[in-house]
């Protein structure tokens, strides 16, 4: 038995001593910029982690994170988000909405040609968002739309039934990449060949793609906009998270992305030889309420809560300090609506003891009111976060149990059958401001609380649909009055776009060089230092 | 002989169609919905899941969902993926390949390791050596797989660099013919190796301890007594009794060679039956579930036929008319 206890310190200090001699390594020499002067050089392969299969190479029928690197690389969108959140030309060199907000128009480029040699036209961009909107994913962000029609061939006229402000966005988000016509139509795009071997009009082209291992693109040199630089693009698939930052740390994969461990940023930060970018995203984790029956069915109790929370202590504890204090009751990515009149409030104990007294709760000999469960789902950093919330909510005098389940349990309990008392859960905000109905408005398909507000609801179809930004900055600050009243969904933390890129490429999405120009994922810019 | 193998396939046939029954059964009785969790948190669409749910037949009862299963299975048809609508037969073919080369490797030289060393030190009984392996074997046998797989990468392959991290192929050479073949090799050479790490103390534990029980029957006893050499008795009588327990353990673990190891193929990204198990489990994509539990118990019951059979051939007391 001491042997094998001896044998273990052994291990484990070898292990530590190796943990932190390869993150030094990297930071002994720094990097040489000399070369980068001398402008972009093409050739290289990149390759860059994802942490497992995609579904399909239809980018459009079914939800699927797993697609998304390779749909930004080898389709194209009308227009696309970058890594800042703005909306940029892709397929369409400009558009505009007419006066009444009822048509948006879109001016595509010339002389695209599909990855098959076949020309693109505007009517490939009509077939696709015909064929979304009855049969895609995104079928309920496009319901808006009347009719589209082709005036030309580089000319696609969207009519709608209300404005709808959010709707560029919407056509830059996921789920509404164009597809070739001429391969999907009359067949079944859900078994089309071309959806294990995609055909674009993207700056790469599908190679080939080993499942579980690799999905591997080439250069197009007939890309619009320019052919890239790399030869190369491949998506490795490694599903853990720490074997991946190990073969990022050895430089068999060139980028992780925004999977980083949090642990590792700090270190990434201070290493000469790294650059992190850091973006504003518009996700963010909140708590919601079981509105129907429970303590948190009383306003009181909620507003015990918001007090109650630390989101400071979750910001350094939980998420290693990368992200951000929520500050306002929606996305601060849309800066141009925030509501400085209904802040979160500070931190105050106290107040939250005395507002569930008021609700009716004695302190037991403990001083604690009475029991409640939280229940989450094992996702990126809500362990820890909800550890952290565990102990807030005993200083305030709640008793909360954890009930970790994974997802799919998760959602059987909490979403359709509305059996919780508290739950946990993050998510995307946007791509427009008026995607937040979705987590409030009486109907919303992510409306947990089963909240249900006749003004909110109003107010949330007004925003939608109202094309002056004034006006519409007023409809949601006063969707934030409503929720910091009502408080259907408490904040906890803000996200952070995080990713570390060694000096020697260049070109990168999140970097000042392309931001302008690039999706997000899309690595059409990137060159590599030789 | 032959009468034999055909009752224990028409027994195996009835256990295949039970397990997966059973399996069928127990994985849609677990909470989730595959078209719900596909749908995710970010941006769902209760249109689409309402659609979903039709087309792939989920919002039948599991008694119905059951005949049409087994309709499609007279016709030699396992279905299609809900996630990815790919055939299941593909999915688990793509996957046969590279489990099998991971599994049979790490088995075969987890088998060889542990039973000679195990028959080595209950030889020498109580001696350093016996005592310094059966050390050595409860640390690894205490070690999880998952930690002991991070602790190869983090010393051979991000210290040392004498091994790439993870993966099956050298992504930037692409190595093709023999060259492609040393390049899986090398790739190879850590998740086996924490693979024999993990398993070699098991069999080294059986073969010792069979060894041991062996030689303190009354019958070895007995040939001592006669003045028989002990090497003579060792390897003529003790061996071929202490065989059988390892024997056995090897039928059990053959049906691990095809589901494969879900955690050494998660770290070492390997690109195996064992992800696409787990995969599909956290996805609810009953269909590839069903799939596997089917091959998975048909290799099974081939793997306990076959045992059965090699026992005849070792131990001469058994005999099957």
């Amino acid at each position: 038995m001491k042997l094998a206890k001896k044998a273990l310190a052994v291990l484990l200090a070898a292990a530590m001593l190796t943990g932190c001699s390869s993150a030094n390594e990297q930071s002994g020499t720094s990097g040489d910029d000399s070369s980068a002067s001398n402008g972009p050089v093409s050739g290289g392969t990149y390759i860059v982690r994802q942490a497992s299969d995609p579904a399909s190479f239809n980018p459009d029928a079914k939800t699927d994170d797993m697609v998304s690197y390779t749909a930004m690389n080898v389709f194209s969108r009308l227009v696309k988000t970058n890594a800042a959140s703005e909306v940029i030309g892709d397929l369409a060199e400009s558009w505009e909405f007419s006066e009444d907000g009822l048509t948006l128009t879109f001016h595509l480029h010339d002389n695209v040609l599909w990855h098959d040699g076949e020309p693109f036209t505007s009517a490939d961009v009509q077939w696709t968002l015909d064929k979304i909107r009855t049969d895609g994913y995104q079928s309920a962000s496009l319901a808006m739309i009347e009719e589209i029609t082709c005036p030309d061939d580089n000319t696609v006229v969207l009519h709608l039934n209300a404005p709808s402000p959010g709707l560029v966005s919407t056509l830059g988000w996921l789920g509404v990449f164009i597809l070739p016509k001429h391969i999907y139509e009359g067949t079944d795009w859900l078994t089309n060949e071309a959806n294990s071997h995609p055909i674009g009009t993207g700056p790469f082209k599908f190679e080939s793609y080993e499942p579980g291992q690799a999905i591997t693109l080439v250069r197009n040199d007939d890309y619009f906009k320019g052919a890239p630089y790399l030869d190369k693009l491949i998506f490795t698939i490694i599903p853990d998270a720490n074997t991946a930052f190990q073969a990022y740390m050895n430089g068999e994969v060139d980028d992780l992305m925004l999977n980083i461990p949090t642990s590792e940023i700090a270190g990434l930060k201070a290493n000469p030889e790294y650059t992190v970018y850091e973006k504003a995203s518009n996700n963010r984790t909140y708590l919601t309420f079981n509105f129907t029956e429970g303590p948190f069915s009383d306003l009181r109790v909620r507003q015990a809560v918001n007090l109650g929370i630390n989101r400071a202590e979750v910001l350094e504890k939980a998420a290693k300090g990368i992200g951000a204090i929520p500050e306002y009751y929606m996305s601060p990515v849309f800066s141009w609506c925030m509501n400085d009149e209904a802040k979160i409030p500070q931190r105050n104990v106290e107040e939250a003891r005395r507002l569930i007294e008021e609700a009716g709760y004695t302190a037991d000999a403990n001083g604690m009111y009475f029991t409640a469960t939280l229940d989450l789902f094992d996702s990126g950093d809500f362990m820890d976060t909800a550890t952290v919330l565990q102990q807030n909510f005993k200083e305030i005098g709640i008793d909360l149990q954890l009930n970790i389940t994974e997802i799919g349990s998760w959602q059987q309990k909490v979403q359709v059958e509305g059996d919780f008392e508290v739950a946990m859960l993050s998510g995307s905000q946007g791509p427009d401001a008026s995607a937040i109905a979705m987590r409030i408005q009486s109907d919303g398909a992510l409306n947990l609380a089963r909240y249900s507000n006749p003004e909110l609801d109003a107010l949330l179809d007004q925003g939608a649909s109202t094309s002056d930004q004034q006006a519409r900055a007023e409809i949601y600050r006063q969707v934030q009055a409503i929720l910091a009243q009502d408080l259907p969904i408490v904040p906890v933390k803000e996200a952070t776009f995080t990713v570390a890129v060694r000096n020697t490429i260049h070109g990168h999405p999140y970097s000042d060089e392309a931001i302008g120009e690039v999706a997000s994922n899309e690595f059409t810019r990137i060159w590599i230092e030789q | 002989m032959k009468r034999y193998i055909g009752k224990r396939a028409l027994s195996g046939l009835l256990i295949v169609i039970l397990s997966v029954c059973f399996n069928f059964t127990l994985i849609r009785l677990a909470p989730g919905d595959p078209i719900r969790i596909m749908a995710g948190t970010d941006n769902p669409n209760e249109e689409m899941i309402e659609t979903l749910q039709k087309k792939y037949g989920l919002d039948k009862s599991i008694p119905e969902q059951f005949v049409m299963f087994l309709g499609q299975v007279a016709q030699g048809d396992l279905g299609y993926s809900y996630i990815s609508d790919e055939s299941v037969v593909t999915l688990i073919s793509d996957k046969i390949g590279p489990t099998l080369a991971l599994s049979l490797t790490s088995v075969t030289l987890a088998v060889t390791f542990g039973t000679i060393l195990g028959i080595y030190a209950a030889r020498k009984n109580g001696s350093w050596f016996d005592r310094f392996v059966c050390g050595i074997s409860y640390v690894f046998d205490a070690t999880p797989g998952f930690w002991l797989g991070l602790m190869m990468i983090l010393i051979f392959a991000s210290t040392l660099k004498w091994f790439p991290t993870s993966g099956m192929v050298n992504l930037r050479a692409n190595y093709t013919g023999f060259a492609r073949f040393l390049d899986i090799c090398r790739h190879l050479v850590l998740p086996v190796a924490t693979q024999v790490l993990v398993q070699t103390p098991y069999y080294f534990r059986i073969a010792r301890s069979s060894v041991l029980q062996v030689m303190s029957e009354d019958f070895i006893t007995t040939f001592r007594a006669t003045g028989m050499k002990e090497s003579r008795i060792f390897n003529k009588y003790v061996l071929r009794n202490a065989i059988m327990p390892t024997i056995t353990v090897l039928g059990m673990s053959l049906a691990h060679l095809l589901s494969g190891s879900v955690l050494i193929e998660t770290v070492f990204a390997w690109p195996g039956m064992g992800r696409l198990m787990y995969n599909s489990i956290s996805k609810r994509d009953y269909p590839v579930l069903t799939g596997i539990y089917l091959v998975t118990s048909v290799v099974i019951c081939i793997a306990m036929i076959l045992v059965d059979i090699l026992y005849g051939f070792i131990d001469p007391r058994i005999r099957y008319d």
